[in-house]
């Protein structure tokens, strides 16, 4: 992959002179012979040689329309620059910084930007790669910067921006070692034709999968870029040039595949950082400061929290705020779900109930299965999904009453014979369903209102063949409004739901009597 | 991959080299394993730098993976109790190693770790977690505290 990142400030020029501090190194003997009466001679042929490389990928739009001759005399020309390089180490302050995209040969940012000039509702802004190693001397964080937008959908220029995130550390004098991290997505919500656009042409091929598609479906912040069995991503990439304004890299074959060089880009500076949308994060200077648990990373925090148990996370939310918010983000799920239940599968089943995308969702379906049911969260997801559709269709708004009981009683049966039930354990299930919903309701004006009308509703409810309503359900609703909720009557309600108990059960129990 | 014998150069952040049989580090470090896989670690001339990591924290990481790597037939609960003795450290030293073994990716030795940090925090009231862990600035307005306390009496 060739990039090209330049400075935003300036377009091309001035170029900023080097001092005499630490000037360049020409490879070739003549040059090196008389170096120190040459040094500016030195800087103004490296000045032309960038220039050259410049006008070479001008109008090959970051390496879209790139013919073959201009490949190669860019490749000769990112050659002769390079030679004035060889050998430094990699200086990291140099390196940090931003870094806008300015050509490449890679494959895969190339079919990004190939989606953008063939689709009319797709734009692809600037390209950046971030680096951030200034108080590091070995390694740091790089991020992918990719800004897109939809003209008429999403302001241009600031319709989104997909970040990958990567850890790098140097392993030798001029070689990254790169490890994605984790891909986020900010502020944005998109059609899933645009993340099939995006999605394999940003990430690095070796790491398109299916999970991480269906992360990206999803599009929530924050997905990190390893799954349990297997290690993230890495790769080895060579600085092959690097001056306050030109980086230029190439990425070696690794993993025991072809050797040499796949493809190489070129960067440049990126001055102006404010015009980047992401985020400084101010934690991150709160951070140093902290001592103890507080300078710890926060997937690091998440990894002893998943560990905790359940039960232990309000308690842990209370601690610090910061604490707080993480098990509001995608990642801590993420992390639970492989944590706790390993063998979990993305999987999906059919039926009017459906998988959700988010990993908290699931994570409290199969707990609830678990725990709730005493089933076998790897098999029984769906037993935790209908107990949450249940509930959440019952709590809708305080104001709103949920659909009718048997419209959802029929959606539950229906659900799990889609699953491949048989008809008496969908029955079944279904009923039990509904006692555990009945039984974890709160105990306030909403639920008396709710129980209150599935009492009336009684026997008005037609459930077409084969569907039966369950007695132990409305035992159970009718047992809880007059005992829980016996204070709330007023006299009307009273016998209203009385008369409403003596037409389905005969006897009626003593207790249900009198106020 | 390599033979057992091979040496490879670790480099703490006080720049003093540790030589460690590379079979050790491979089999715990996700990290050096998947180097020496593709191939970017030089055995002439590579020392991985380990800039996060000091010589002293270096040194028990090393001697974790050693140890586990020469012991891991032994029994459980001799395992466990070298365990324990080898994380028997101040909070600031297993605040360390922690970073040290994930930055390396030491996978089992986060695992125990973790399991470390999170058994301190085992049905302890609030107030001690923040002292225990030393969280000096929970974050949390006057009134959001008094919420969380309204709401949970039983956590403090």
């Amino acid at each position: 992959m060739e990039l090209v990142f330049h400075s935003a400030s300036s377009s091309y020029l001035p170029w900023t002179r080097r001092g005499n501090d630490n000037g360049w190194r020409p490879l070739t003997s003549s040059r090196r012979s008389c170096r120190s009466s040459t040094k500016l001679r030195v800087a103004a042929s490296v000045e032309s040689r960038k220039m050259e490389l410049l006008k070479c990928i001008q109008d090959t739009e970051r390496g879209l329309s790139a013919t073959p001759e201009q490949r190669s005399s860019i490749e000769e020309a990112v050659v002769s620059l390079e030679g004035y390089s060889g050998g430094h180490p990699i200086s990291l302050p140099k390196l940090d910084g931003t870094w806008r995209l300015q050509y490449t040969s890679a494959p895969d940012v190339l079919i990004l930007l190939q989606a953008a000039a063939t689709l009319p509702f797709f734009q692809v802004g600037q390209i950046f790669q971030k680096f951030e190693c200034r108080n590091q001397s070995h390694g740091g964080l790089v991020r992918n910067i990719v800004r897109w937008s939809i003209p008429t959908f999403l302001e241009e220029q600031e319709g989104a921006t997909l970040l990958v995130s990567a850890k790098f550390k140097l392993v030798s004098l001029r070689n990254i070692y790169l490890q994605f991290q984790e891909i986020t997505v900010q502020d944005i919500n998109i059609s899933e034709e645009l993340q099939a656009v995006i999605a394999p042409a940003v990430l690095p091929r070796s790491f398109i999968n299916l999970q991480i598609l269906q992360f990206l479906r999803a599009f929530k912040a924050q997905i990190p870029v390893r799954d349990p069995g297997r290690e993230s991503v890495g790769g080895l990439y060579y600085l092959s040039y690097l001056d306050e304004n030109v980086l230029l890299g190439r990425a070696v074959g690794g993993g025991g595949s072809a050797k040499g060089n796949r493809f190489n880009w070129i960067l440049e500076e990126a001055t102006n950082s404010k015009q980047l949308p992401i985020k400084k994060e101010g934690k991150m200077e709160e951070e140093e400061e902290e001592a103890g648990m507080g300078k710890l990373p926060e997937h690091v925090v998440a990894e002893i929290f998943i560990r905790a148990g359940v039960w232990e996370w309000p308690q842990i939310s209370c601690v610090s705020k910061k604490w707080a918010s993480m098990f509001r983000s995608e990642s801590f799920w993420q992390g639970a779900l492989s944590f706790t239940y390993p063998f979990f599968a993305n999987n999906s089943w059919p039926g009017p109930i459906p998988p959700p995308p988010h990993p908290k969702r699931r994570f409290m379906a199969l707990y609830i299965t678990q725990h709730l049911f005493a089933s076998d969260p790897h098999t029984d997801e769906v037993i935790g999904h209908c107990y949450l559709f249940l509930r959440d269709q019952l709590h809708l708004h305080p104001s709103l009453m949920p659909p009718h009981s048997g419209i959802l009683h029929g959606t539950l049966i229906d659900q799990f014979i889609a699953c491949g039930k048989s008809r008496d354990v969908a029955h079944d299930l279904a009923s039990r369903i509904w006692l555990a919903v009945v039984d974890n309701l709160h105990e306030d004006h909403h639920t008396y209102s709710l129980l209150k009308r599935l009492a009336q509703e009684g026997d008005q409810i037609f459930l077409p063949y084969p569907y039966t309503r369950s007695v132990k359900v409305q035992w159970r609703v009718f047992e809880k409004l007059f005992t829980d909720f016996r204070d709330c009557f007023n006299n009307l309600d009273y016998y209203d739901i009385l008369a409403c108990a003596k037409s389905r059960f005969h006897p009626i129990p003593s207790a249900w009597l009198g106020r | 991959m390599g033979s057992p014998l091979k040496k490879i150069m670790l480099c703490s952040s006080e720049k003093e080299i540790f030589s460690v049989e590379e079979q050790v580090m491979v089999q715990h470090s996700v990290i050096i394993n998947n180097m020496i896989e593709d191939g970017s670690y030089n055995y002439e001339e590579s020392k991985i730098p380990l800039d996060c990591v000091d010589s002293k924290t270096l040194k028990k990481v090393i001697d974790y993976c050693t140890y586990h790597t020469h012991h891991h037939n032994d029994n459980q609960e001799d395992l466990e109790a070298w365990d324990a003795q080898f994380l028997n450290v101040d909070s600031n030293g297993l605040y360390d190693l922690l970073m040290a073994a994930n930055y390396l990716e030491i996978r089992n030795l986060l695992d125990l770790i973790y399991r470390t940090i999170k058994n301190m925090i085992k049905g302890k009231k609030i107030d001690e977690i923040r002292r225990i862990l030393n969280i000096k600035d929970h974050g949390f307005t006057p009134e959001e505290e008094e919420q969380n306390r309204k709401e949970y009496p039983h956590f403090y």
